[in-house]
Order: structure tokens, then sequence, then C-alpha cells
């Protein structure tokens, strides 16, 4: 269970995150939305344990410990992933590799023997199969010449080989046409069951067509200022933000 | 330090019986060391390189006998791909250790029995060296004890590569070894040559290395020095290539060692058509410094050229790449392009990147690059986020910096040799941190 409690987060001494409050139970999907510069992005990246946001303020638990107090890597073998809005472009490291590499450190954090090459090799075809995903992107280099959509669909292939308990996707829908959407919405509802649990921050409803969620919130300033069910976001649709704006 | 030179030639020349050609062009080249002389410390072509280490140093030349390290330190570097094998030991054919090839459109001899029986070879030795110029060349003219010369013959295609081991020994005294290296591929041949440096730990040495290496029209040649000595021993390299219509020219120089290297590729697109690629990668650490000056000289018109180097300074180390391209007036419709990239992994650490352009044609393309800088942090977190730990990431990332330059070696067990060098030496770098 994830647990965030007035998390105050700020990014070159401007205030980002201004007490935000967020319980994330197993088996749960919840829709993060919000306007430009509400903080979505910032929530992701804090969660994920970017060095570039000082958190100055409130607690994040997950599954009983700090959160707050892991670097970056230690969160990943705790169970957490990041779905980035903007992929990073690893020229020389090829995707296969990569993902090795990423399973391998995964393991030994938890104590348990490296994955046999052949292994690796079956899941990962497995997986790029179900995506539907050409076996070239193996071999290429992680992201690299990649469209929009291809980055993204990337995104979700790692999401299903390194199979994390708590999946946060930002944005995981800018830029994708609708058959890249239907793919990866299809990946992530995989995955969906008691085990795993999700925060999908995103600026449209569109996404939540393709992943239904449990739960949608408003985030503006910096906190959820209005949290329901999946007519919140059908209603957010219709009217926009500007009444939360207001109220906040 | 110069009469110091001029009586342990004398010395050296002892008792030496050899052909008039070699007598005249030992004392010739002695001459004109002693008139070019070391260059001086405000020399701009040595602005990044120390020579105190050789002015001070009495080097001598030493033989060796039975060395259970030096075997060790051989056998560890030999390549199962190779068609031949050849040690030199402290500047002279280790003939035990050695293995010549069977091909018959391969022929590799020592240096010293070439110039006992070859009437070609006067026409060869000291060609394309400028030893007249050159303090390093002229005295390795002066001093030279053997070397290794390979011909490869018209339309052959030779699989696998030459290999030839250069070994400096431990001694009480420092050592000097002047090998030669001539290298002719005949037209439309293929070949590749390999030249791997070694030292045995903790002894001072200076190998003092000079490659003449002809590419005939069409033919290809690839050419592959790594360099793994330990801190003390020393690699001064003059590589004088020459590269007829249409050929080819692919080489890659790998500075994995802890002591100081300075390579001087003079690399010369005589003919149409001809084109060098010349790949630099050098991971250094502790004191370590590589200096690598280049001239590339496009003479004729439609000729390409490529410089890619990628250096990796950690701790104190140094990497200097200081290239030049010149583009004479008939070499219309050049294609010219230098690139040097380096990542610093310390402060002390330092890289000095200067690409030059000379152009007296009209109709050429010529571009160059120059980066220096850390590992970016927006890949290293891309990583850490799928639990890859920071010192890894690093590792990774160093890696793939260089991989470009790894994966164009052309013969598979030296590169996947090098490979498990430049992952050794990473590991030792991030290590260090």
């Amino acid at each position: 269970m994830l647990e965030i409690k007035n998390l105050q987060a700020s990014h070159e001494g401007r205030a980002l995150l201004t007490g935000l409050d967020l319980v994330v139970r197993p088996g749960e999907v919840h829709a993060i939305m919000g306007p430009n510069g509400a903080g979505k992005s910032t929530l992701s990246k804090v969660l994920s344990g970017s060095e570039d946001y000082d958190v100055t303020g409130g607690t994040v638990t997950w599954n009983g410990k700090d959160l707050l107090a892991m670097p970056t890597e230690e969160r990943a073998g705790e169970g957490v992933f990041l779905g980035f809005q903007y992929p990073v472009e690893i020229p020389g490291v090829t995707n296969d590799y990569f993902l090795r590499t990423a399973i391998n450190a995964q393991r030994k954090r938890r104590g348990e023997p490296e994955i046999s090459p052949g292994e690796f090799l079956k899941l990962l075809n497995a997986k790029m199969a179900f995506l539907e995903m050409d076996a070239s992107f193996k071999r290429r280099f992680v992201n690299v010449g990649f469209s929009g959509g291809e980055k993204k669909r990337n995104e979700i292939l790692q999401l299903l080989v390194l199979d994390p308990k708590l999946v946060i996707l930002d944005e995981i829908d800018s830029g994708l046409d609708i058959d890249a959407l239907h793919v990866v919405a299809k990946g992530v509802n995989s995955l969906r069951d008691s085990g795993h649990a999700f925060v999908l921050v995103t600026h449209y409803q569109r996404l939540l067509d393709y992943i239904v969620p449990d739960f949608v919130h408003v985030l503006v300033g910096g906190k959820i200022v209005r949290s329901g069910d999946r007519s919140l976001a059908l209603d957010l649709e219709a009217h926009g933000y500007a009444a939360d704006r207001v109220g906040a | 330090m110069i009469t110091t030179w001029r009586s342990s030639h004398a010395a050296f020349r002892d008792g030496a019986v050899e052909p008039a050609w070699l007598a005249t062009l030992r004392r010739d080249a002695l001459a004109c060391f002693e008139k070019v002389g070391f260059p001086a410390p405000r020399d701009e072509a040595w602005r990044y390189t120390s020579l105190q280490v050789f002015k001070v140093t009495p080097f001598v030349h030493q033989d060796v006998g039975a060395n259970a390290e030096l075997d060790a330190l051989v056998a560890a570097q030999r390549l199962p791909s190779a068609v031949a094998e050849i040690v030199i030991v402290n500047g002279r054919i280790d003939a035990a250790r050695s293995r010549y090839p069977t091909d018959p459109g391969l022929t590799v001899r020592p240096l010293s029995a070439a110039v006992a029986s070859d009437d070609t070879l006067p026409q060869a030795f000291g060609r394309l060296a400028p030893w007249r110029d050159v303090a390093f060349i002229a005295l390795n003219t002066a001093f030279v004890q053997d070397g290794v010369v390979v011909q490869v013959a018209k339309g052959a295609d030779i699989a696998g590569p030459v290999h030839v081991i250069l070994v400096s020994s431990g001694g009480a005294q420092p050592i000097v070894a002047n090998p030669r290296l001539i290298v002719q591929a005949d037209a439309g041949s293929r070949a590749s040559v390999i030249v791997s440096v070694l030292g045995v730990a903790g002894a001072t040495s200076l190998t003092n290395l000079v490659e003449e290496l002809q590419v005939g029209p069409n033919a290809e040649l690839h050419h592959h020095v790594l360099a793994l000595q330990p801190a003390n021993a020393n690699l001064m390299l003059n590589s004088s290539v020459r590269v007829e219509r249409d050929g080819r020219y692919h080489a890659l120089a790998a500075w994995l060692g802890e002591g100081l290297v300075r390579h001087e590729p003079r690399v010369v697109l005589a003919e149409p058509g001809a084109s060098a690629h010349l790949d630099g990668l050098y991971v250094l650490d502790g004191s370590a410094h590589a200096d690598n000056r280049v001239v590339v000289e496009h003479v004729a018109p439609r000729c390409i050229s490529r410089q890619t180097y990628k250096g990796v300074m950690s701790g104190r180390s140094k990497g200097v790449f200081d290239g030049t391209v010149i583009v004479h007036r008939d070499a219309q419709h050049t294609d010219a392009s230098q690139d040097s990239r380096n990542v610093l992994l310390s402060d002390d650490a330092e890289a000095n990147a200067k690409p030059r352009l000379e152009i007296y044609a009209d109709d050429v393309k010529c571009a160059h690059g120059t980066t220096v800088g850390r590992l970016d942090p927006e890949q290293l977190n891309y990583l850490r986020t799928r639990g890859i730990g920071l010192a890894d990431a690093r590792r990774v990332l160093t890696a793939a910096f260089v991989a470009e330059v790894v994966e164009r070696l052309r013969d598979e067990p030296a590169r996947d040799r090098l490979r498990r060098h430049v992952d050794a030496r990473l590991n030792k770098v991030m290590e260090a941190r």
C-alpha cells in the first residue's frame, strides 16, 4: 500500500506540491488529472526518486517503508516503476542488454540469483510479441531513433518485463496515436490484479476509456482538490478544470 | 643526453654485420636525430606531453631469457584467430614464442631476415616514415634492432590478423626498444595487422615503435594497436600510412594502459578514391597519459577520411586529441570529418581536444566536432529508475560511450578481447572513484 501524507516538494525554490494526500491500495487504479502546472509530473518524479526535486515536507510510505529515504534504484528494487512522459535515449546501450541488466540489478537487490540468458530471452520475446513489437527493437539502442509511440511502447515493455508492484505512468498517453494507445492500454490492463497498484497521471480523459480507473483525483496547485470515481473524469472532460481552479 | 645516444650507438653497432645501405641509413638517421634533437618544451606539437623522462633516463638495450611472468603476460593476449603471431621482447624477436603463417598470400618475416635477403627492402624501409624530421623516428632508424615485415600478395584475402606482440620485460635498468613494423598490402588484398603492447609491471621502459604501412590500389588494411602497458612503460608510436587508389585503411588505436602513450599517425591519401577511418579510444586512470597527434593529408581528389576519438579520463589522467586534416589544392571532392568526444569522471582528470582543418581546395566537405563533459544525469537517472545502481549505471553509460568504436573492430576475437579490457578498465576506474 502507498500512503502519501501532506507531501510538499519544490524545484529551484518554487513550491510545486503543497500538501498532497493519497492512499493507493493493491489492485487499485488511481488517475491523477489536472491542468498544466498543477504538479502532476512533479508527483511522479518525486515518487520515483528524482534528484531534481526537493521534498520539503510530508511522508510517503510504501508497504510500511519510508520511500523518501531510499535512493532511486532502491525504490525500483522495492517494486516501484515510473513510466516516463519523455523516455530518455541511451546511445550505445541495446534494449535487451538494458533490460537484462535492470532485471539482474533488481534480483541482486532482493538476494535472488541472476536470470539465465535463455530464460530472459523467452520472457523478452513473449512480452514483445504481446506488445506487437518487432524483434529488431531488442538490438536497437534504448529509445534512440524511436518515434513517440515506439518510446511509450518501450516503456510498457520495460513495465511488463520488470513486473513491478507500484506502477506510476506519467502521461503515458501523450503523443500516442489510437493504435499505440490500444497496445499501451492492453499492456497495462494485463497487469491489473490484486498484486499491482497503479497511479496514472494524465491530462486527458481519453486514456481512461482504455484503462478504466477505480478513482479519479483532481490535482490543482500542488494538492488534490477533488476525488471521485470514473464519472469525475467525464465531468472534467465536459466542464474543464475551471471550477476546481476557482475553488483552490 | 644527445651525446649519450651517440656513444650508446657506437656500442650498439659494435660488431654488427649488415648491408651497407642499412649502416648508411643508421648513420644518417643518428645525424638527423642529433640535429633535430628532442622537442623543446615550448614546441607547440608537444604542449601536452613532457619529454623529461626521455632526457634524464639512461635507457639501455637489453636481451632477456626465460621469464615466467613474461610468458603469462604474452599467453593472456594471444588471439586464436591470428594467422601469425610474432613476439618481440625488448625490441628483439623471440623466435620460441613466435609463429609464422602458412598462407601463400601472406609473407611475414623478421626484419633482420628481410634485411639480409630482400632486395626490395631498401626501398620500403624508411620510405614512408619521415626519419629526417621526427626525433623518435630518427632514433628508431638509428637503433632499430628488429621488427616485422608483412607482405600481402595481390588479391589475397587473409581472414585472421597478423598479431605482433611487443613486450618490455622487467630489468634493473630502464629498457629501450626500437622495433619497426613494415606492411605492404598489394592491390586488391585484404588483411588485418594487430599490435599489442605489453610490459612487465614495475620496470621503466620506452618502446619506440615505428610503423610504415602501404595500402595498395583497392586494398583494405585493418590496423589495430592495443596498449596495456603498466605505469612507467612509455610508448612512442609513429605510424606512417600511404593509401593508394580506392584503397581503404581502417585503424583503431586503444590506450588502456597505465603509462604514457604518444601516437602520431600520419596518413596520406595519395590517390583518388582512397579512404581512411581512424578510430581512437582511451580509458585512463591514475596518472596515465595518452596524446594523439593525428595528421591526415588529402593529396588526391575524392578521398574520404574519418577520425573518431573517444576518451574517458579519471583520476589525474590526461587525454589529448590533436588532429589535423590537410586538404591539398588538387584534392577536390574531399570528404573529411574529425570527432573528439571526451568524458571526465573526476575533477583532476584532463581532456584536450584540438581538431584542425587546413583547406587549400575549394570543393570539399569537411566537418569537425569536439565535446568534453560528464555523464548525462538524465540517462543516469533513467537507468536508476529501473533498479540499476549508480556505480553500475555509470559503468553502463561509459561502456556505451566507447562501444561505437569497439564494435567497429573487424576481427571478432580481437573485438572480444578489447571489450574485455575496456570492461576491466572501467571496473577499475569506477572502483577507484
